[in-house]
Order: C-alpha cells, then structure tokens, then sequence
C-alpha cells in the first residue's frame, strides 16, 4: 500500500484524467504513464485508484470506453472524451484557474 | 461510430467482471515490461508493478461494482428507449389508420368506461367502510321469531340483555322517530334518533362542537337535549357555531342543542337529523313485549363474532324462560352493521358489475379480431422485421406494447364516459341504495381503469400476439405475397373468439330475458285495491297535544270530514297505514281456543276509520265494513282478510265469530271479510291482516303507531292535485301538525317495483350492447372469411354453383361457432343466473321458455350478421372473383 495521492483536491484526479484523454483516445495505462510523465511524479497517483476513477466517470458518461489493440498488439481498453465530458474539462480548467490564483493571491500578499 | 458502442448489449461483449480482469491485467503486465526495460528482473518486476498498484483487490471489487451499476442502468435505458419506441411507432399506426383506432378505441371504451361507472357505485355503496372507529367491531342485534326474518327488540329484553352481557363493549337501543320541529314559518317534518347513552360509543363518533348525551341524561325528565347532525346543523340552522345551549321545540317539547357531530357521521344523504335520549321509564324498561327497537353493539376487543353469538344465545335462552309470554320461541342474532347496512344492494351491484365485466370481455373479443386482421395485413411487416434481427420476444414485446397503447387511450375516452355514466347512475338510481350518491371518480375508480386497460390489453393482446409469436417467417414471407397466411390456425382462432362472445351475450340476454319476464309477471300479480285515484300522505299528532285517544279520535273524525269535504274527494278517511308503508303485527286467537303460542295467529294490524276500504277501493268480500256506528263503547268489532279467515276457522264462515288479541279489553266480532291486498307490492308477499276501527283501539295502540296516520281520499280527479286542500282541511284542524310524505297511491305501489325497474333496464342496455358488439363481431369474422375465399367462390360460381350454394357455403361458416357458443353460454346462463334468482318474481332462473326465446333471438341475430357478407360473396361476378383473387 502506497502513500495517498498528496492530498488531491476533490475531483483533480478527474480533471486530470479528462485532460490526458482529450487529444486522443488512450487505454488505462497509458493514461498513468502520461500523468507521471508531465506532473514528473509530484502527483503521486496511485495506480490502483485510477481505475475506479476511470469506471465513475464512463458511468457518469465523461468518458466512453472501446476494446482495440494496443501499440503492441494485446487488445487493450481504449478511454475516450465525450462532449459531456469536454464541458466538465473545460469548467473545471477554468475553476482551477480562479482557484489558484486566488491562492496565489493570498500568498503573495503576506 | 463505433458500431459496438451503438450496440454494447447485444453483440457479445464480454461480461463486466471479465472486461475489469483483462483491463486490470493489461495495466501490470505493461507496467512489468517497463520495469524489465528498465533492467528488473521478472520477478522483480512483478512484485514492482503489485507494489506500485496499490490495493488490487478493492479496486478491482469498485470497478466490478460500478460496471455492473452501468450494465444495469443501461439495460433499463434501453429498454426504456425501446418501449417509447415501441409507443411512438403505435401512435403513428394508430393515427395512419384513423377508420380502426376509431372502432378499436370506441368499442374499448365502452366497456372500459360502463365497468368503471358501475365500479365507482360498488365502490361508494358496498366496499367503502362505514366512516366510524373499527366498523368492522359493529354489529346490529336482532330478535328473532321462529327462526326467521330480523325483527325489533322489547326494552325489557334490550335492558336485560345489556345487564347480562359482557361480549360488548357498548350496547345502545335505538328507533327512529319522525318528529315534528317548530319553525318560524310553519312547521317541519324530520326524521330523528332516540338512542340511550351508548349510542355514540358503539359508533365511536366523537361530536365535532359540543358533546354528546350523557347516561344520566338518557332518563325521563332530563332527556331535553338534542345532538344534531352535520348535515341538518348546516342546512336549518346554517352552519351556527353558536348553535350549542339553543332551544328547538321538537313534538311540541323543548330540547337544548348540546352538540354537533362531524360530516363524516352522515352515513347517507337521508340519515337522520338529529339525536335524543331515548329515556325509558321504569314501566317500559320491564316491558318485554312491543319488539320495536333497533339495538347495536360494539364487540368488546378480542372477543369474536361466534362467541358474541353464542353469549346472546345464552341470554334468549334466559329471556324465553322468565317471559314466556312475550318472549317464547324468540332467539337473539348478531349481524355485522355492514351488512345490514348495504343490504341486497351488495348483491345487485355485483351483478352488474359481473354484466358490464363481460360487455367489456366481448369489447376485448372483438378488437382481438380486429388486431387480427390488422395483423394478418402486417404479417410481412412483421416477418421483415424479424429476419432484420429482432428476436421472437422482441416482437412480442412490440405487439403488446402497442396493445397497450391502444388501451390506456381506450382507457381515457373511457374515464370521460365513465364520469358522464356515473351522474347517469346517481341520478337515476332507485331510493334505498346507500351512499350512491357518493360514487365518484376518485383516484381508487382511476386505478380501476387503469388497471382495466392493462388487463383488457393482455386479453385482447394475447391472441394475436401469440399468432405473431408462432409465425414462420419463411411461410410469411412467402405466403404473405400470395395474401393467405396460415389460414387453417387462424381460422379456428377467429371462430373461438366468435364463439366465446356469443357465450358472453348470451349469459348477458339470458339475464336480461329473466328480468324482463318477471317484470311482465309482477304487473300481472293483482294488488288486492285499486290504487288509482288515490291521494295518500301522512300526519302525526304529538302526545304533549293530544294527551288522550278521546282528544285523538276527536281530531282524526275533524281531519276527516274537512279532506272529505273537499272538492273532487269521493271518500276521505285515515288509517295507521297504507300499502307500502309501514307495518306492526299482533297476535290473534280465536274464541274457544285457549290462549297458547302454538294458538297465537301472528297478523298484521290496520286500525282504520269508516271509509277506509271504499277510498282504498279494497272490495268487501263478505259481510261489511266499518260504520260511525262502532264506536267506543258499542260493540268491539274487527274485519279480516281472506287469507287470515282461512287461518282462523278454515272452510267456515267467519262473519259472527270472535277473535281475543290485539288492542280494546274483550273479544271482537267478526262483521266483515275484505280482499287480500299485497302489502309491500306486487313482489311482495300476502299476509294475514286485520281490521279495527280507530274508535275502538285504547291509548296505548296509538304509541303501536306512534301516533301518525295516514290521510287518504279518492278522487275521480288527479289525486296529486288534492295536496294543498287537504294540507288546508289539517290546518283548519290543528295549524301545528304537518302533512308529509305525500304520494298517490300509484306512486307508492311503483316505488317498490324501482329497484327492480333500475335492475332489469341497466341488464338490458347491457345485453343490448353486448349483443351488438357480438353481431359485430359476427359480421367482421365472416365478412374476412368470405374475402379469404373469394378466389374459391369465384371458381364454384364459374363451375355452376348456385348463389343459394354461395350462400349456404358462407353461412355455414359462422354456424359452428355460434352454435357451440349458444351450448356454452346456455350452460353459463345456467350457473350465471343463480346470482339473479332473489330479484325474480314467480319465475325460476333456469327458465326454459327465457333461455330459449334469448338462444332464438341470438342464433337469428347471429344469420343476419353472417348473412350480409354471405350475399355480397354470392353477388361476386365470378371473373373478377378470379382475376382479383
């Protein structure tokens, strides 16, 4: 059992997620592996709650899933943005934006 | 798109918790291969990747769990679309063939909307409780004499019994009173309760203003108080919150307004408009004879009806021997207050409802034929569709939706008809069925209807649904081209359904045709008088008034010779009562007899005055009747009918022979032998009756009467029209008493035969109806039949048959079914018409001469239908036959 995820603010992970699979479909993996990259592992996602994450928001219909092949052949579960799901990306983006510079804000005054 | 994504259920995805174990699995097996290229080793990585997932187990439980939500939900949408749909493509069929839904949804609606109105009175009258505490805990106790009927109770017997009993919690003796109340412009009839002191504890009412009487109140001398009811509170005194510690002047005597009991506590829209104590004194609390109350309980909780019965049945046996003269042969029974309440009522509604349930059955039958044409016309719609990929179930599904549809619209046309038909039954309901008056459509009728539709649109459904569910799409798709289909099948379908509606109509007419018959018996039973031209109403004279029979007698001769003297009246006079109301009997033994019960002739009383058979036009058989002359103090005299003569002396002269009984100290001399008249109505029974001149009857026979008598005259005239002159002549005699309950004496008599009017025209619309809809239905079968075999009449025509052989060939074919439909409704009608036998005057409900003049009519009916198409067959011009077949 890893450490929690530092702290994610509710619904971050979701954001996040939504952002990775807004330029193309990806499988599970992929969407890990691309998060590690780019937040170079300040985030430390654990793998084990992405996919649940992933599963709540096919649910919630954010995202919609297809089995193809992967880049090396096995078949693999591909996540893909909806436009319901580009919406919430796009209020969240901007939520996130108001909130930290508000933060900022805070912290530049002190 | 993604042509799985368009189709995630049906084309094989593998389930939810495979989809998460190959997801899953994926993941770590990259995630190995990247620790491995970055130099691990296998196991190494293994324990890497496990390590950096975390907990396995529980995301794999979450995923599992949130995918099969998914599946489900989808499902349900799904579904859901398919089902709208389904509807959506039913409405535009519906609407594409306007002449069908027209015919479907009118015939459907009919039936739905009759079996809600009649539904909604069931309702109201028979299975809606009584508005009070536990009415189930409610039970009416009666005396009964001999072992039959349900009679009165004696006070003695009422105070006894409440002494000796503990089954019941409260116990209250009751009798309905007319009282005559003083108003500022005249005075007023109304119709009151004395009750004792448990009354309103049996009924678990509560006052809504006020209280109710206490037991100290129910005893002579302080027994002036008066509850009254909501409906006579809001009508006479208009709703006065201020009405409590109010004087009315009832019968002469003040009372002070104690109460008012809430809406609820009017059973009925006639119910009572108030109550008083009945306040027995000491002499009529030891009284066991005079068997005039009506007594009700409350059972005491736990405690059951049977062992109530079997405690009562100790206390009657107690009864019979401490007052053997009063009380010999006399049995206490307890009934359920619903029961009495609704009375025969129940009984009657059911049949009705039973009658409109089958014209709905037949509606059903014949809009089933008319799927079933329809369906035959899409049999390739519905086989393209089914090669197309829908499944069996599928089209099942389809057709019962569209069923559905055609229902609940049926439905609503049908609560629309059934709000029309329900003032229709209100309004012109016979008197005497409870609470008709309260049937509406309230949300239990609107469930009903709801209910029908569903329920019509499985049956009428089923058939053709099951027809599309057996289909061969290969056959259909062939034969469909070729406009046969599987005739054979389907031909027996069509015929069933002819048969079973010919079934239901005959059950229908046969019960109609009872009813009809007795009705034509019933005017055939002579009454005994001749009831026309006879004027008939009632007054009371108040014991504070007229304190002795002197001052009555002297009142009721005033009375008479001013109605007498009136224009137009042939003969005046007044009696304790007329035919159709009101009764009390009396025991009677000949002289030379010794005065036993097994000697004690139970006859039914009528003190009347001079006059009283000339104006009823009741013909002296034998010796005379009453003169001015039998008065108080000559000799006491009686007169009898034929009927109690034969039971006193059989096959002997009566006149000049005495009876003991009854009121007046002595015997009485025969003098006189009238007619036998029906007292309740041609339905009803004939009974031993007697005779005395009110002249000669002792004070306490007037309170047998309670003091009221009825005022009739004969006129050449119109004897409705003498009601203010003899309204004028009462006044002359005494302003303060009131004429009421004015009828002629045809009134009275055909008031009785209403309920059984009601009966007979509602049974018969409804046979009517049924019978149509099953000639239609007739006609609609041979008619598709006959197009069916138009290419074979062609040839038979072209090869010389007659158009008589046509004819007959066509005909033949709705003989069998409407035949064997005539055997099994007549063994139906058989069963069916038990349920009427109670309403049937001298004829019995298997009678012959009824089922077959209806299985006549029926059968004759059923050729016309079949003969219409079967002469447009046989008109064909065969080579047009043959072309166009």
């Amino acid at each position: 059992m890893g450490a929690q995820p530092n702290e994610l603010l509710h619904g971050t992970l979701e954001t996040l997620i939504l952002k990775t699979v807004a330029a193309a479909p990806r499988h599970g993996y992929a969407i890990a592996r691309w998060l590690e990259d780019i937040t170079g592992d300040v985030l430390q996602i654990e793998d084990g709650s992405l996919y649940p994450a992933l599963y709540r928001m096919e649910q919630r219909g954010w995202i919609a899933a297809d089995w193809g092949t992967s880049e090396l052949g096995r078949k693999a579960k591909f996540y893909r943005i909806t436009a319901a799901g580009r919406k919430r990306l796009a209020a969240s983006s901007a939520e996130w934006a108001r909130f930290s510079a508000a933060i900022s804000k805070v912290l530049q005054t002190v | 798109m993604d042509f799985r994504t368009r189709f995630p259920l049906r084309l094989g995805r593998p389930g939810v918790d495979e989809e998460v174990d190959a997801e899953l699995e994926f993941h770590l097996a990259m995630r190995r291969r990247e620790l491995m290229a970055r130099g691990m080793s296998e196991s190494e990585a293994r324990r890497a990747a496990l390590d950096r997932f975390g907990d396995l187990k529980r995301a794999r439980h979450e995923c599992r769990a949130i995918g099969h939500q998914r599946e489900q939900r989808m499902r349900l949408l799904q579904y859901l679309s398919e089902l709208r749909q389904d509807a959506a493509f039913s409405l535009r069929q519906m609407i594409a063939t306007p002449g069908f839904t027209l015919v479907a949804v009118l015939t459907l609606a009919l039936g739905i909307g009759a079996t809600t109105a009649i539904f909604s009175a069931v309702n109201a009258v028979v299975l809606r409780p009584l508005p009070v505490a536990e009415p189930d805990r409610i039970v009416e106790i009666h005396e009964v004499w001999r072992g039959a009927g349900r009679g009165g109770v004696s006070a003695g017997n009422f105070v006894d019994m409440a002494a000796a009993q503990s089954a019941f919690q409260s116990i209250t003796a009751t009798t309905a009173v007319s009282m005559t109340l003083a108003r500022d412009e005249g005075a007023e009839r109304i119709v009151g309760v004395r009750a004792s002191a448990g009354f309103f504890d049996v009924f678990g009412a509560q006052p809504m203003l006020g209280r109710v009487f206490t037991a100290a109140e129910d005893e002579p001398g302080r027994d002036q108080v008066v509850v009254l009811s909501h409906r006579f509170w809001t009508r006479q005194f208009g709703a006065d919150r201020s009405i409590l510690g109010r004087q009315v002047t009832l019968d002469a005597r003040p009372y002070t307004v104690i109460g008012v009991m809430p809406a609820s506590f009017d059973f009925t829209a006639d119910a009572e408009a108030l109550w008083a104590p009945i306040a027995f004194d000491a002499e009529r609390k030891a009284m066991h004879d005079e068997h005039f109350l009506d007594v009700y309980a409350r059972l005491r909780p736990g405690v059951s009806l049977d062992q109530a019965s079997q405690q009562l049945h100790t206390i009657a046996a107690d009864l019979r021997a401490r007052f053997p003269q009063d009380d010999a042969e006399r049995e206490l029974s307890a009934t359920p207050l619903m029961q009495i309440f609704v009375g025969d009522s129940r009984e009657r509604l059911f049949v009705l409802l039973g009658a409109v349930a089958f014209v709905l059955l037949i509606a059903c039958g014949n809009v089933s034929n008319l799927l079933l044409a329809r369906g035959a016309a899409r049999g390739r719609e519905l086989a393209v569709r089914s090669a197309l990929g829908a499944g069996q179930g599928r089209l099942v599904r389809q057709l019962f939706t569209e069923s559905l549809v055609l229902g609940v619209t049926a439905a609503i046309v049908g609560v629309a008809l059934a709000w029309g038909l329900i003032r229709l039954l209100i309004a012109y309901a016979p008197p005497g069925v409870p609470r008709i008056e309260q049937a509406q459509l309230d949300g239990t009728a609107l469930a009903f209807a709801a209910l029908l539709a569903v329920v019509a649109s499985v049956v009428f459904g089923l058939v053709p649904a099951w027809r599309a569910s057996k289909t061969d799409i290969n056959t259909t798709l062939k034969e469909a081209v070729r406009g046969a289909g599987a005739r054979g099948a389907r031909d027996f379908v069509r015929s069933a359904l002819i048969a079973a509606e010919v079934a239901l109509a005959l059950v229908l007419l046969v019960g109609a045709g009872l009813l009809i018959r007795s009705a034509l018996e019933t005017q055939r039973v002579p009454l005994g008088f001749n009831a026309k031209g006879v004027f008939s109403g009632r007054i009371s004279l108040p014991a504070v008034k007229y304190p002795t029979a002197a001052a009555l007698l002297q009142a009721t001769q005033a009375i008479q010779d001013g109605v007498a003297a009136l224009p137009g009246v042939t003969v005046a006079s007044l009696a304790s009562n007329v035919p159709g109301v009101g009764t009390f009997s009396n025991g009677l033994v000949p002289e030379g007899e010794a005065e036993e019960l097994r000697n004690v002739r139970q006859s039914m009383a009528r003190f009347v005055m001079p006059g009283y058979f000339e104006a009823m036009g009741l013909p002296i058989v034998k010796g005379r009747g009453f003169q001015p002359s039998d008065r108080d103090g000559s000799p006491l005299v009686m007169v009898i009918n034929q009927t109690l003569a034969q039971r006193l002396w059989p096959n002997q002269d009566p006149i000049g022979r005495r009876v003991n009984g009854s009121s007046g100290k002595g015997p009485k001399v025969v003098v006189g032998v009238v007619a036998d008249v029906r007292f309740e109505g041609p339905a009803g029974p004939v009974d031993p009756e007697f005779y005395q001149p009110i002249a000669q009857i002792d004070e306490v026979a007037w309170n047998w009467m309670r003091r009221s008598l009825f005022v009739v005259a004969r006129t050449g005239g119109d004897p409705g029209a003498l009601a203010p002159g003899v309204r004028r002549a009462i006044s002359g005699v005494d302003p303060a008493v009131p004429l009421y309950s004015v009828r002629t004496m045809e009134e009275r008599m055909s008031v009785t035969l209403e309920t059984a009017r009601f009966n007979t025209m509602l049974l018969v619309t409804l046979g009517a109806v049924g019978l149509l809809l099953a000639a239609v239905g007739i006609y609609g079968v041979i008619a598709y039949f006959a197009t069916q075999r138009t290419a074979e009449i062609g040839i038979r025509l072209a090869l010389g048959a007659s158009r008589g052989n046509v004819l007959k060939l066509v005909v033949r074919q709705a003989a069998l079914p409407v035949g064997a439909g005539v055997v099994l409704g007549a063994l139906g009608a058989a069963f069916a018409s038990r349920a009427i036998a109670t309403q049937l005057v001298n004829v019995r409900a298997n009678d012959p001469v009824t089922f077959l003049a209806v299985a006549a009519v029926l059968a004759l009916i059923a050729l016309i239908a079949a003969l219409i198409p079967a002469r447009r067959a046989a008109a064909l011009d065969p080579t047009i036959a043959l072309n166009g077949g």
